[in-house]
């Protein structure tokens, strides 16, 4: 009895997602909208932003209908194919993955439409046998290093703290040599999980005249223990997202994640417009934002009048983070 | 429809030789092997760090095959004899394999879009003739499974699964046996692993995450129904190789199926999982039974 | 007849307990015998049998089996030329695998030829396993799994047969016929068997030399002349 009913559910299981499909051909004599697929590989603010940015910039520059497909595959991979097949099957005409996993996935499966990649950073030859432009949002740990300078230049010592992750370890590398350039020992100091932040808090060579935090999940998300340590010594915590200065760094010099949107739809606009993407340059961003924390650069007794005058001097935007809720960054 | 199982069919196609060293390790075996999370990690990885050295495909699977049976061959030797249970001993190697994985690759992801790869050469002449070179492959894995599962050796491994100790009082050595099983299943999942990154163009340090759960609840969903209806015992094997098919191919179609009605994956997920346990319960039911 | 095995000094301990589960065990086995033991739970019966098929190892003594201390040999050399029967089918046959299953792995461990017909070989034994050889051994009943260790077990004749009370979850009836075709076999077949049961009658009736242990230690020797003028009342004061 108990098989019988376990079929039954299983049949009309099928028949319910075979006759599912009937839906997407519902109306053939309106103008057909111009559709795009996006494609969230997890869910994030940050991927939120970036999928606000390219399609309200995207609405508003083009004058035709628009019809956003918005994939969120909740970090399966299985999913995220299946959901680039199925946007296949519905004649999608362009396709915006974001990060640089989705963008390779769809990139080996899609081949006769275009493919904008936000976020996302390949070799320039992967580009060549599918229609792909890319956005790149990677900031160099030297521009980092620069802007401190600049706005410290008497500082001589920094610590950055940073993850075992293997994205991190040539940025430091390039971290420590920028600061060579301007005379900032950058002193190194690894975690490999987020309890050995705390420990290497208490443990900062008492001479370190700030700590540096780049792009780097682990730490970020142990950001306020770093924040802590800053404002007992009075030097600055730096890092280079929105997000970490929302949970207590001072300020970072960063990429707002809309504006990624924003580059992705002029992208996207070059090629509706009958550009082919595999011509378009990589983008990279050049639009920097200086996020600041009001709150914690008193606290870590920092002068923010510095920081502003530098990022007038490099014509970056300043952005008070301040009071804004922890990944509501509108 | 036709696009439904299309999607449906290539999916499973990348996923049958898991599917396979699922159903030996589970079915034959019985032990649920997670090692399988990583040795599928490290296939794809060890492929694809060695086409971008420049290897060739050929030789690059093969050692990527190999890879996945050394890491068995570790989870067999884990278990030191039986002492230590296979699950705990799965999980152990799958632990240890992040960081080899991260080793091999030396970074978290590895793209092939513009690599050679076994199947990149059909790709271009035209999709179709790109699957069939899929197909190609994977069914050669599927011919050699099944000829071990009607040899000698695939009747020791499913004696083994089924009584350890009187295999061990009968005088067959039961340490190579488990090595052999364990090297098996995840030779094939390294296969699998390494197919897969061709298909979507990389290899990532996370794509193995629940590999196993999915494997295992397809070939539980795909025996439920198949085997109430294999009265010949002779026939067993292959009747297990068909539930493994028709377990992943339903699994991938279902999930299809279900996106198509646009339901937040959220509940997607929850929907798919009830469904698993559902046919799990029954599926258990029988075999307290009997 | 001569000495086919022979059990010197035999101590079996176990940490917990005080008392050793063997004690200093002496005792000859002769080629074709069929030896019963015969004890209380407790005596030490089972853990002789264990002993030599290598489930237990001794803390102290020798086995020797034709010159060859068994105790020092892997276990895989041992199941060369010990089988052992137990009273539950999992210990002796793959219950997830076919008749036919069962026989290919005795007989491709002997590395000998097969035999020309399971079917036929199997008629021997009484029961009707012929018609089943691709059914599943978990669904014979517990007299057709027994018959049919016992028939695997003889296929490729054993050193030593060890019967570990292979009876005794059976109904009376069927462990009646059970008993008696295995002592035809034995008999047939020229078998060196050592056999425990709790059944007396049995131990008269198809015992060639009764061992009888207690507390560990051997309590009594019968020899075959003595037997035949035991009664079962008598078998059973002298024994426990």
């Amino acid at each position: 009895m108990k098989r019988i009913f376990t079929y039954l559910s299983l049949i009309s299981l099928l028949l319910l997602t075979a006759c599912g499909n009937k839906q997407t051909t519902a109306n053939n004599n309106a103008p057909k909208p111009i559709q795009i697929g996006i494609i969230i590989p997890i869910e994030h603010p940050a991927m939120d932003e970036i999928t606000r940015g390219f399609e309200e910039t995207l609405t508003a520059d083009l004058k035709q209908p628009i019809e956003f497909q918005v994939m969120r595959a909740q970090g399966d991979v299985n999913l995220q194919r299946s959901m680039i097949l199925q946007l296949q099957n519905k004649g999608i005409d362009l396709y915006a993955p974001i990060a640089t996993q989705p963008t390779e996935m769809t990139a080996a499966m899609i081949h006769d439409r275009p493919i904008v990649g936000l976020a996302a950073l390949l070799p320039e030859s992967t580009r060549a046998k599918s229609q792909l432009a890319l956005v790149d949002d990677e900031i160099t740990p030297t521009q980092i290093i620069q802007f401190i300078h600049a706005i410290y230049p008497t500082k001589t010592q920094l610590t950055l703290v940073y993850s075992n992750n293997d994205k991190m370890a040539p940025q430091v590398e390039e971290a420590i040599a920028a600061g060579k350039t301007v005379g900032i020992q950058v002193d190194k100091r690894m975690i490999t999980a987020l309890p050995d932040l705390y420990s290497i808090a208490q443990s900062l060579s008492p001479q370190t005249q700030g700590i540096l935090v780049l792009k780097d999940v682990l730490v970020v998300s142990g950001i306020a223990t770093l924040s802590q340590t800053a404002s007992q010594k009075h030097i600055p915590l730096i890092s280079a997202d929105d997000g970490s200065v929302q949970n207590g760094s001072g300020f970072a010099l960063g990429v707002k994640e809309y504006q990624i949107g924003v580059e992705g739809a002029k992208v996207a606009e070059q090629i509706l417009q009958g550009t082919p993407a595999a011509t378009i340059p990589t983008v990279k961003m050049t639009k920097l934002s200086v996020f600041i924390n009001t709150k914690a650069l008193t606290a870590q007794g920092q002068d923010l009048a510095a920081i502003e005058k530098e990022a007038a001097k490099d014509n970056y935007a300043i952005v008070d983070v301040t009071n804004q809720p922890v990944g509501d960054l509108k | 429809m036709i696009a439904l199982l299309l999607a449906t069919l290539t999916q499973s196609l990348t996923l049958i030789p898991l599917a396979l060293g699922i159903n030996l390790s589970y079915t034959l075996l019985r032990a649920t092997d997670m090692t399988i999370d990583g040795s599928f990690v490290l296939g794809a990885g060890v492929f694809a760090q060695l086409v971008t050295m420049g290897i060739s495909p050929i030789l690059a699977f093969l050692v990527a095959l190999s890879c996945g049976a050394i890491a068995g061959a570790f989870t067999a030797f884990l278990q030191n004899g039986g002492k230590v249970d296979p699950l705990l001993a799965g999980i152990l190697t799958s632990f240890i394999l992040y960081s080899v994985n991260m080793a091999v690759m030396g970074r978290p992801n590895i793209n092939l879009l513009s690599t050679p790869t076994l199947f990149s050469g059909a790709f271009a002449h035209s999709t179709t003739l790109g699957w069939f070179s899929v197909a190609l492959v994977v069914g050669l894995l599927v011919v050699a499974f099944y000829i071990l599962l009607q040899s000698r050796l695939g009747l020791c491994l499913r004696a083994f699964g089924d009584n350890p100790a009187l295999l061990s009082r009968q005088g067959y050595n039961v340490t190579y046996l488990r090595v052999t099983g364990f090297s098996l299943n995840n030779l094939l999942a390294a296969a699998s692993g390494a197919i897969t990154a061709q298909i979507i163009g990389y290899a990532d340090i996370g794509m193995g995450v629940g590999m196993t759960l999915i494997g295992i609840g397809a070939i539980v969903l795909g025996q439920h129904l198949i085997l109430p209806f294999i009265k010949k015992h002779y026939l067993r094997a292959g009747s297990e190789l068909l539930a493994a098919f028709i377990g992943i191919a339903l699994y991938f179609f279902i999930l299809n199926g279900l996106l198509r009605f646009n339901i937040n994956p959220i509940y997607l997920k929850l929907l798919l999982g009830v469904l698993l346990a559902l046919f799990l319960r029954t599926a258990t039911r029988k075999v307290s039974l009997s | 007849m001569s000495p086919l095995l022979q059990f010197e000094h035999i101590t079996l301990r176990h940490p917990s307990l005080e008392r050793p589960i063997l004690d200093n065990i002496n005792y000859t086995v002769q080629k074709g015998d069929c030896v019963v033991v015969l004890g209380a739970n407790g005596s030490g019966k089972s853990s002789l049998l264990k002993l030599l098929d290598g489930r237990y190892r001794a803390n102290d003594g020798k086995i020797i089996l034709k010159n060859k201390n068994i105790l020092s040999l892997s276990s895989q050399k041992r199941a060369h030329c010990i089988h052992t029967l137990t009273q539950s089918a999992k210990d002796n046959l793959f219950l997830d695998l076919t008749i036919s299953e069962n026989y290919q792995l005795i007989q491709k461990r002997n590395k000998a030829d097969a035999i020309d017909s399971l079917a036929d070989y199997l008629q021997a034994f009484n029961v009707n396993l012929a018609t089943k050889l691709d059914v599943l051994v978990a669904r014979l009943s517990g007299g057709e799994q027994q018959a049919l260790a016992l028939a695997l077990a003889v296929l490729y004749p054993p050193e030593i047969l060890l019967l570990d009370e292979h009876t005794s979850a059976l109904d009376p009836k069927t462990a009646e016929h059970l008993m008696a075709l295995t002592a035809r076999i034995i008999h047939e077949r020229h078998i060196t068997a050592l056999l425990t049961t709790h059944n007396v009658n049995h131990a008269l009736a198809y015992g060639d030399r009764i061992l009888a242990l207690k507390e560990g230690c051997v309590h009594d020797c019968i020899e075959r002349s003595d037997k035949q003028n035991l009664t079962a009342e008598m078998l059973m004061a002298r024994c426990y």
